[in-house]
């Protein structure tokens, strides 16, 4: 699989992902309490926990999208959001969005140029082709069903180069083939010694990864590898008795 | 392979692409037609405004009065701009992005202020404009009235364009600084309450001190006589506007992500005319949330009846925002009608708008019934009885703003008689914002029939004139509401019956708001009388045919 890498290593080895102290909150109401995290680079991460339990805030912040309450985070020694954070940081969000304009293929093209990649063509198409989509190339995105958008998106996500990849509820509404193409496209950036986080119930992806993480109403409750805790019984946050309070590191 | 100058050129190309496409995909005929609407709806406008204002030249003594306060009553108005401005900013403001723009190229390791500059100067561009034919066509409709100067309608024109653009570009560039700073909201306000506070004091003193935005009316007044002082004010304008463009690099990503899906819903709600999803979006927009706990415990008496109390429980988690901005637009209302009062029979407008939209916060309970139609129809309660119970709690919750109003009425007109005209006013015209702001919410719950218009296969333009009036008329019932007002004036002219007068208006207005309240009560059983005349005119015509 062709795909590229930002690789930009600064003299200083900073963790992948730094989160000190961060909160968030919505007028009165608390989506964050604050929370610190440090994310070595090359790590593949889970990040889980009940529905409203912070976990797209955590990753919206990461990212740039939301400003935290309070707190600092770094991407790569860099301050969230800014130039250098940006360009080492993919996110694929968990409602994937789409110019009205623009065909899958110009998609494509537009991202990976504004991204600085000049040979994107063959990476294009090699994505395609391993998420189905080839032959959507050409049809506009934004008339696609729930998971041909999501596939969309993760294309997206992975024409441009990065050092870290965020990653939000990306299983929902994916056939078989298409978690199948996910998981192996995770596995690679991976490989290639990316950092990975992705926030999901997806328990195919849970397994595989060296960390987990749960927050639970705002409150990180367990930061440890899959053999600590009941990872099955954490995945099902719909268990109301929700106890499964891990030991924190 | 990647390369750092590509990014930037990628975005020139793709934006270039983009307007070609979009010019490419543009329905000619169809373009055409919007200009044709917008040209004569523009020129009605105007024309309707002419026709208000009359051609009676200004004495001496007014045309000494207008070159005194104009600076000021402009600056005024200037100041109001700049407050919403301010706030604006501080709610994330005045710059919406497509979402796809926020995900894919704010996220993109590009310099923001390369990306966000030029939406920051099409919106500056669009708000210059939009003032400019304001101060433009309001300042040649004064130049009808000015007596022989020998100064062309082109330069009152002119002028007034001037002070319009930079009022315009004023409220870009304060909701631009405020934003690109970051001030908190607080802030935000207190600096533009100050500066409002002051262009007040001096605009009602008729102070010799200059407010903060004099120059924007003075620039207006350049018809009359040049004050080369206003240039400083136009440069410093131009400084600001610079300043502002620069800071549009800063703006947060978190408030164009929340506006770019809101504005794009809020304009499509706006083609559709739907008030109530523009208000919903808007309070989104400003991120205003309702009270998690109530201002009061409702007492069980209130309670009693349940509809009758969930309109208090409402209320009572009213947030202390949306209350003031009732206040504010109250007291607008207020002064609109004392203008009335005093000879400028337009301002019913004002004030008639100004309660429908107090009217528009206040039937909350109502609105919130009506956007829930599935709960509504699974009551086992007639729903015209429902909707007519709905507004009991909000026609009681205009008694504050009834007394505020009579307040800024006794302020304006101190005279004992003052308080009981602004009672007996004040009541009709705020019941019937209430009653315009309930008809808006009232239709649009769903029709028990499935569209009472459907089949009637109307021609567009009696359509579109329908659509119109649906539009029309609930901010139209509440400007009726502030007629009396008028013949209030009318008996104080003429020296004949002044308390009759106003009572027999005021006895037209109870009328019409008992027959909104009629129609909200039986609205369901119209729609269904009505498909009933249409189904037998059917089947009376088909047997006919056969």
């Amino acid at each position: 699989m062709v795909r590229t890498h930002r690789n930009v290593h600064s003299p200083v080895e900073h963790p992948a992902l730094h989160v000190d102290d961060v909160s968030k909150t919505y007028g009165d109401a608390p989506a964050l309490n604050p929370i610190s995290i440090s994310i070595a680079k090359g790590e593949r991460v889970a990040l889980i926990g009940h529905n409203g339990s912070g976990k797209t805030t955590m990753i919206r912040i990461a990212s740039g999208l939301l400003d935290a309450t309070t707190g600092e985070v770094k991407i790569n020694g860099h301050e969230a959001g800014s130039l250098p954070a940006r360009a080492s940081l993919s996110f694929i969000a968990d409602q994937p969005t789409f110019y009205d304009d623009l065909t899958l293929w110009e998609h494509l093209e537009y991202v990976a140029r504004l991204h600085g990649v000049e040979e994107w063509e063959q990476s294009a198409a090699d994505l395609l082709g391993h998420l189905g989509l080839y032959e959507r190339a050409d049809d506009m995105p934004n008339r696609f069903s729930r998971g041909l958008k999501q596939k969309a998106a993760i294309a997206l996500g992975f024409i441009r180069p990065f050092d870290l990849l965020l990653v939000d509820e990306p299983f929902v509404g994916l056939d078989a083939a298409g978690k199948e193409a996910l998981l192996e496209l995770l596995a690679d950036a991976s490989e290639h010694g990316s950092t990975v986080i992705v926030a999901t119930h997806e328990l195919s992806f849970v397994h595989t990864v060296e960390r987990v993480i749960a927050l639970r109403d705002g409150r990180l409750v367990y930061d440890g590898d899959t053999s600590g805790i009941n990872v099955d019984g954490l995945v099902r946050t719909e268990d109301p008795a929700g106890e499964h309070d891990g030991e924190q590191h | 392979m990647t390369s750092p100058s590509l990014g930037v050129d990628a975005l020139r190309a793709m934006r270039n692409d983009r307007r070609r496409h979009r010019v490419a995909d543009m329905e000619w005929f169809e373009a055409l037609y919007k200009v044709y609407i917008a040209a004569f709806l523009g020129g009605s406008a105007i024309l309707f405004l002419s026709g208000l204002s009359t051609d009676t030249p200004l004495t001496t003594q007014q045309m000494a009065n207008l070159s005194a306060n104009t600076p000021h009553a402009v600056g005024l108005i200037a100041a109001v701009v700049v407050f919403i401005g301010l706030r604006s900013g501080a709610n994330g403001g005045p710059i919406a992005v497509e979402e796809p723009e926020v995900r894919h190229v704010l996220l993109a390791p590009l310099d923001h202020a390369a990306v966000l500059r030029h939406p920051a100067i099409q919106r500056l561009r669009t708000f210059a404009f939009a003032g400019a034919i304001a101060g433009g066509t309001a300042n040649q409709l004064l130049g009808r009235r000015v007596p022989q100067t020998g100064t062309s309608l082109v330069m009152f024109a002119l002028w007034g364009a001037l002070a319009g653009a930079l009022m315009g570009m004023l409220f870009i560039i304060a909701a631009l600084i405020v934003h690109g700073l970051g001030f908190a909201r607080w802030i935000a306000t207190a600096i533009a309450t100050a500066l409002t506070g002051w262009q007040v004091v001096v605009t009602f003193n008729n102070s010799h001190v200059a407010g903060p935005f004099d120059t924007i009316g003075s620039i207006s007044l350049w018809w009359l006589r040049h004050s080369y002082i206003d240039i400083v004010g136009v440069a410093a304008i131009v400084i600001l506007t610079a300043f502002a463009i620069a800071l549009a690099g800063r703006l947060s990503l978190e408030a164009l992500s929340r506006r770019s899906s809101l504005v794009s819903q809020m304009k499509f709600a706006v083609t559709l005319q739907d008030i109530r999803t523009v208000v919903l979006l808007r309070r989104q927009l400003s991120q205003e949330h309702m009270r998690v706990k109530p201002w009061v415990k409702i007492p069980r008496v209130l309670r009693r009846d349940v509809v009758v109390g969930r309109g208090f429980r409402s209320m009572a988690h009213f947030p202390i925002r949306r209350v003031i901005r009732m206040l504010l637009l109250t007291i607008t209302g207020a002064v609109a009608l004392v203008s009335a009062w005093r000879g400028t029979t337009p301002a019913i407008v004002v004030a008639g708008l100004m309660f429908f939209i107090v009217g528009l916060d206040a039937v909350e309970p109502l609105s919130q019934e009506v956007d829930q139609p599935d709960r509504t129809d699974a009551l086992p309660h007639d729903r015209g009885l429902l909707m007519v119970k709905h507004l009991l709690v909000p026609a009681l919750f205009m008694f504050p703003f009834l007394v505020a109003g009579v307040v800024v009425a006794y302020i304006a007109e101190p005279h004992s008689n003052t308080i009981v005209y602004a009672l007996l006013l004040g009541i009709p015209a705020l019941l019937g914002g209430v009653a315009g702001a309930a008809i808006n919410a009232v239709k649009g719950a769903p029709d028990p029939v499935g569209g009472a218009n459907q089949g009637l296969a109307l021609p567009p333009e009696v359509a579109g004139m329908t659509t119109m009036v649906r539009a029309v008329w609930p901010p139209a019932v509440a400007i009726v509401a502030c007629a009396p007002v008028l013949a209030t004036r009318h008996g104080f002219e003429t020296g004949i019956d002044m308390l009759g007068n106003t009572l027999r208006a005021i006895g037209g207005v109870v009328i019409l708001l008992i027959l909104v309240g009629g129609w909200v009560r039986q609205r369901d059983a119209i729609h269904i009388w009505f498909r009933g005349i249409q189904d037998a005119s059917k089947n009376s015509s088909t047997v006919g045919g056969n």
